[in-house]
């Protein structure tokens, strides 16, 4: 087994790709939160139920493309050719072939996402100056956003093992994480029928499935906050909804608490 | 030692290979003969356990492949030499096959020596050529001095100087006592190599001898001499008889 995970280690570490997958992640990550911080962080940190934690990992809504790129190209990219046949001939075990390579490859995201994480909340948070909440305040929202693309690495890894094609992974897995569940999220929070209490977002909190049209109304709280506030176009895209927790990065539970606090 | 039994494997309802039986001995170089789609690949394939054998069994020294400790340190296999990703170096991917098996670092300089990579083994496999995969899928082979190797038509895409090589280096290691089985279609070739033949046709075995009986059986009378290749044709079409 250790040789396993040694040889996958090897395999991993000397591709090219693999380095410009998660480089492009941190890079993703780290900029675009502290972008949008520093465009709209002090606005966002005057709203009464702003959430700190929300806006620190932003980028993670656009960084997780890249943990879904490396996760299939490290296992379907092996199938794709007939290199599987060297990895089974060398290591026959099935089970310890399957269960080295993705150890490795949730390793490596973790180790990635780790310090992409903390170098955000620090960064986003020094943008902020006086607005910043503290480390110790986004501890809950910047574990999660080390864990997040780690668990989506798995996922991911597991659906391109199955699916053993490159191409049809990624076909699949893009669209999914970047289009279809974050709308499909949204659409169960907008498609709440009135009359019926829509589920409150989080436990004791105000609901937060208002329907669309009051979205639109100018003068709308949502349009004085931005594509990113909350109601906001791109924070519905993104998925705030409370069924969006799983698979969410930006809607951190207790993230909200502590941006209260702040707030 | 190689002993296969009964071996059969269908794909739905194609019959790839059906009841072979023979056994590879140590010591001498043995040939795989075939035409392309008589089954050899299917065979090696089902000897390495990538292939689970609808009837019969392949082993390896009495054992089954998966059932094998380090599994390199005892059989060098070259299925495909396109199977090298091709982002990584040659030395990379000898690197992680040494991992997997335990292997010490030291084997990777001497078979990139042994097959003549040592001044490319930093670059990208992208670049190869077809010789160049081949003796770097031949040093994965060696990699892990192995006392029984299966290679699957090692001599695609080598020039003069990479066949020459081959032969003496087949010759020598089953002179050192390893068991070395060969697949080709290229008879004249293994006329010059192998010591054994094994014919196999349409996933039968049609005959398992020592090459020089296999030529006289296969000549026609009153010829001294025949190649192997009309001995091949003659039995696998019986256009000869």
């Amino acid at each position: 087994m250790i040789a396993a995970l040694h040889a996958e280690w090897v395999k991993a570490t000397t591709l090219r790709s693999t380095w410009v997958c998660l480089a492009g992640f941190a890079v993703a990550v780290t900029g675009i939160s502290a972008a949008v911080v520093g465009a709209i962080g002090d606005l966002q940190a005057a709203e009464p139920d702003y959430d700190a934690g929300l806006l620190a990992f932003y980028g993670l809504n656009f960084g997780h493309v890249a943990v879904i790129v490396v996760a299939v190209l490290l296992t379907a990219g092996e199938y794709g050719r007939q290199t599987v046949h060297d990895a089974l001939v060398a290591v026959p075990r099935r089970g310890v072939f399957l269960v080295s390579k993705v150890a490795v490859g949730a390793a490596l995201v973790l180790a990635t996402a780790t310090v992409t994480a903390l170098v955000s909340a620090v960064v986003t948070q020094a943008l902020l100056g006086p607005a910043g909440v503290g480390l110790s305040e986004l501890a809950r929202p910047t574990v999660a956003a080390a864990l997040y693309p780690t668990l989506l690495a798995v996922l991911c890894m597991g659906v391109a093992m199955v699916m053993r094609d490159q191409t049809g992974a990624l076909g699949l897995l893009v669209p999914f994480f970047f289009l279809v569940s974050p709308l499909a999220r949204a659409g169960a929070g907008a498609a709440a029928p009135r009359g019926v209490p829509p589920r409150p977002r989080r436990p004791g909190r105000r609901p937060a499935a208002r329907p669309p049209d009051r979205l639109l109304r100018p003068g709308h709280r949502a349009h004085r906050a931005g594509p990113v506030g909350r109601g906001g176009t791109a924070r519905r895209l993104v998925g705030a909804a409370p069924q969006g927790r799983l698979v969410a990065p930006i809607s951190v539970p207790t993230a909200g608490a502590h941006g209260r606090m702040a707030a | 030692m190689i002993g296969v039994r009964g071996l059969t494997k269908r794909y739905g309802g194609v019959t790839a290979v059906t009841g072979l039986t023979f056994d590879v001995a140590p010591g001498v170089v043995t040939a795989f003969l075939g035409s392309n789609g008589a089954g050899k690949s299917t065979t090696l394939r089902m000897l390495l356990g990538l292939d689970r054998p609808t009837a019969g069994t392949a082993r390896i020294n009495g054992s089954h492949y998966a059932q094998l400790r380090d599994p390199l340190r005892t059989v060098g296999s070259l299925l495909d030499s396109s199977a090298p990703h091709p982002g990584r170096t040659a030395r990379a991917h000898l690197r992680w096959l040494a991992a997997s098996n335990r292997l010490p670092g030291r084997r990777i300089d001497e078979v990139l020596d042994t097959v003549d990579l040592t001044a490319v083994a930093d670059r990208r496999v992208r670049g190869f050529s077809l010789g160049m995969r081949q003796r770097l899928g031949l040093a994965a082979a060696l990699l892990g001095d192995p006392a029984v190797l299966l290679l699957d038509e090692p001599v695609n895409g080598l020039d003069a100087e990479g066949i020459r090589w081959l032969r003496t280096s087949l010759r020598r290691l089953a002179a050192e006592g390893r068991t070395v089985l060969v697949s080709s279609h290229l008879m004249s070739e293994v006329e010059q190599t192998a010591d054994h033949v094994l014919v196999i046709d349409r996933g039968r075995l049609l005959a398992d001898t020592p090459l020089p009986d296999f030529l006289a059986e296969h000549s026609a009378p009153g010829t001294d001499h025949r190649s192997l290749e009309d001995a091949f044709l003659a039995l696998t079409t019986g256009a000869g008889r």
